[in-house]
């Protein structure tokens, strides 16, 4: 069956299931965005997101992020994850190394371009993002749907660089719907569900705060 | 006060004053309330409403389409009527069934739009609407007073005027979604739109309609029942009704959540009330106006019945701060400050509050412009700056939440609740954290125990540090350090209160929101759960014009 979804649906959902998955809510925050972000330009950010929570089930989260903030973002071990170092690129965005940095091994690269947009924002000014095999400019307006960016989706892992500058293609026109697949909606519907605390009959009457009897 | 001392230029009242949450629970609607708004825009812009549609049968059941054709664009509210048994009514957001169902179409629906909405409308959270719907909403009847109008109407009386003003509506929401939510349009698709632009206009629309929708519905059981001997309800009895609503706690974290858009509502009214402030010379037709609201205010205020006892108290506390303050201003006209002033130390809270909101009324051309300001997008725009040194973040943090810092939050009593949401309906919800299993749950709207937190990690770093840094090793932190910046620039974005601790008084967040949309007659019914009116005075669209759209909101009519 498909979904079909406002994009706000689909931010608040990922958003949980991003916590659901062991983020801490600011982080989680971020995840949203960028599900959002690639499902305004007709990308399935709710798949992607998916295949994040998967990729780093095992892993311990600490793990993920950057050692140092400086020209080559790596982790001291292992992979990075794109929404923890794109939050640090955006955090990051007024002062980009002049040259640019390789961010490496990123696990789930899709999820890093909604940052590398935002920085582009925050920047009022293109970045540039490469990447063996494929190279992309985004502007302040948002990403563009060039087929960088789809093949960049399909990655599992990819070893980026960005720089500030170069030439901006244009930013894609937004979708107004999101359509997730279905399985990968599924798997972040339960993901969120881990959010919600069991129902208990005390929680029922007093935590929502009735109890009298409304029928009049 | 000496005049030379005087302090004429615009001075905004201090957010630790004003972002208190027993000021915050004592606010009332003003000038700029989105319901006000939307009143005002309707009559300005001559917006035609109509019932295009109507198919209810004579024991209620069927549908009614009501149309409103703006200047750019028409919008329409699709009703369903249903025969609900008494059994199933029932205003918590867990109920299945209501009375009446409601959307709020952009456009004209037609046939297609109708069968598709009947389908999901009724359903309400089980339903499923589209990008073409811009709200969802249900109501359920005052069971008393429902009978009772019907009855009397169908015998070709008037019901009583004493059963009217006790219940004041004759159906009550206990839900208004938009914004994308159940598949309708997310509001980046509206925002753009002028009359759509201010917070809230598609659910306050809806609203407004679902009033004129129950009007003409009691009139219509009425006319099954007594045919040609039914009477139609009177027009000014019919206007003195609003639009019941019941708020449980699911609207409390929205304020948390929206520190940008929290910051423009408080920012505006408070920048009004300082331009009013700062007039010198006073007209004595202002002057007088604002006696006269603050009669008809003390009229309503009289009639306002609550059975919680801390909301009966406060109601009795506005009337004799009103009857103060009709005394006070006998008197000739002085300058607003002067009076603000007194009432600073005379006045309670909820006085205080209702002076605040009056003495802007008669100044439209000064301050209704602040109007555009109340919309925000930076709530989803802002991004941190991570290369603020922390030490810059820690300061931010302390001016905010410095009464905070000193608290213990190991201990129970200032951590006594937890915000959380429940696996049964998705609705959030408050618990006791040392009672129940739900911290583990816990939603971030501990703001002053989070922000401590973070000031208290932030100490264990070199000053210098950019924040991205400290942000890379503690992402718990991310959402106390994204405020602290944001309050930098919107002084009015935090609630100066601990949103867990033992004393909280959950409606207390409910009124300031409330408030804003323009809501009256606060009637709590426990620390967590508020029945309002809404649009109660309203002229219905065949008397709305400028002249009435705005101070409907004050009881009776201008002498």
């Amino acid at each position: 069956m498909s979904v079909v979804l406002s994009l706000g649906e689909l931010e608040a959902t990922a958003r949980k299931a991003a916590r659901g998955a062991g983020y801490a809510w600011g982080v989680a925050d971020e995840a949203g965005r960028a599900a959002r972000a690639m499902a305004e330009i007709g990308l399935d950010g709710a798949r992607l997101l998916r295949e994040l929570a998967d990729a780093v089930a095992a892993r311990p989260h600490h793990s993920l992020v950057p050692a140092r903030l400086d020209s080559i973002w790596a982790a001291t071990e292992g992979p990075l994850c794109p929404i923890r170092a794109g939050a640090a690129l955006c955090d990051l965005a007024r002062s980009l190394p002049e040259g640019g940095m390789a961010v490496s091994r990123v696990l789930v690269p899709g999820l890093f371009l909604p940052f590398a947009a935002d920085a582009a924002r925050v920047r009022d000014a293109p970045v540039t993002l490469s990447w063996r095999g494929g190279i992309v400019g985004i502007g302040p307006e948002g990403l563009p749907r060039a087929s960088g960016v789809l093949k960049l989706a399909e990655a599992a892992e990819a070893d980026l660089f960005l720089h500030p500058g170069g030439t901006a293609l244009p930013a894609a026109p937004h979708e107004t719907r999101a359509r997730p697949d279905p399985a990968a909606w599924d798997v972040l519907l339960s993901l969120a569900h881990r959010t919600y605390a069991p129902a208990t009959e005390a929680s029922r009457l007093s935590g929502a705060g009735a109890g009298l009897s409304d029928n009049d | 006060m000496m005049d030379a001392d005087r302090d004429h230029t615009t001075q905004l009242r201090p957010p630790a004053q004003v972002m208190r949450l027993s000021r915050l629970g004592s606010l009332h609607q003003c000038r700029l309330s989105f319901m006000r708004q939307l009143t005002r825009r309707m009559a300005r812009e001559s917006w035609r409403i109509a019932c295009a549609d109507w198919r209810i049968d004579a024991s209620g059941v069927g549908h009614a389409v009501y149309t409103v054709t703006t200047p750019r664009r028409s919008y329409a509210l699709v009703a369903f009527a249903h025969d609900l048994p008494p059994d199933q009514r029932s205003d918590r957001v867990i109920a299945e069934a209501w009375d009446a169902t409601f959307a709020l179409v952009d456009g004209v629906p037609d046939t297609a739009d109708i069968a598709r909405l009947a389908a999901h409308v009724p359903l309400q959270e089980a339903g499923r609407i589209s990008e073409r719907e811009l709200c969802l909403s249900r109501a359920n009847r005052s069971v008393r007073l429902w009978d009772h109008v019907v009855e009397r109407l169908a015998a070709g009386r008037q019901p009583d005027a004493d059963q009217l003003a006790e219940v004041g509506y004759l159906m009550r929401t206990t839900a208004v979604y938009g914004s994308g939510k159940f598949g309708a349009a997310d509001r980046v698709l509206i925002e753009d739109r002028p009359e759509l632009h201010p917070p809230f206009q598609a659910e306050m629309l809806t609203v407004y309609l679902i009033r004129v929708f129950v009007r003409d519905l009691v009139e219509h059981m009425a006319r099954a029942r007594g045919g040609d001997r039914a009477a139609r309800l009177d027009p000014t009895a019919a206007e003195a009704l609003g639009i019941g609503n019941s708020t449980g706690l699911g609207m409390a974290p929205f304020l948390v959540n929206h520190p940008c858009l929290l910051n423009n509502w408080v920012m505006a009214r408070e920048e009004a009330i300082a331009r009013v402030r700062a007039l010198g010379d006073i007209a004595p037709m202002d002057w007088q106006m604002v006696a006269d609201l603050a009669r008809r205010m003390r009229a309503g205020a009289a009639a306002a019945t609550s059975r919680h006892p801390l909301q009966a108290e406060r109601n009795a506390r506005l009337a004799q701060d009103l009857d103060r303050l009709i005394a006070e201003m006998a008197g000739p006209p002085r300058p607003w400050a002067d009076l603000l002033d007194w009432s600073a130390v005379v006045l309670g809270e909820e006085g205080q509050e209702a002076l605040a909101s009056l003495v802007v009324e008669p100044y439209g051309r000064l301050v209704d412009g602040l109007a555009h300001c109340m919309s925000d997008t930076l709530d989803t725009g802002f991004r941190i700056d991570g290369t603020m040194p922390l030490g810059r973040v820690r300061q931010l943090i302390a001016e905010v939440f410095g009464w905070a810092l000193d608290i213990d939050w190991t201990a129970e009593a200032p951590t006594a609740r937890a915000w959380y949401v429940s696996e049964e309906k998705l609705e959030p919800r408050l618990g006791q954290r040392h009672e129940e299993p739900i911290a583990d749950y816990e939603q971030p709207l501990a703001t002053a125990r989070d922000a401590a937190l973070a000031h208290s990690a932030l100490s264990d770093w070199p000053e210098e540090t950019p924040v991205a840094a400290f942000l890379l090793r503690h992402p718990e932190h991310r959402v106390a350090v994204r405020r602290a910046q944001i309050s930098a620039f919107a002084p009015y974005s935090e609630i100066r209160d601990n949103l867990i601790g033992a004393e909280l008084m959950p409606i207390d967040m409910l009124r300031a929101k409330l408030s804003f949309f323009g809501a009256t007659d606060f009637d709590p019914r426990s620390d967590r759960w508020v029945r309002i009116r809404m649009f109660a005075g309203a002229p219905y669209p065949e008397t709305l014009t400028p002249k009435t759209a705005d101070f409907w909101v004050y009881p009776g009519s201008p002498p």
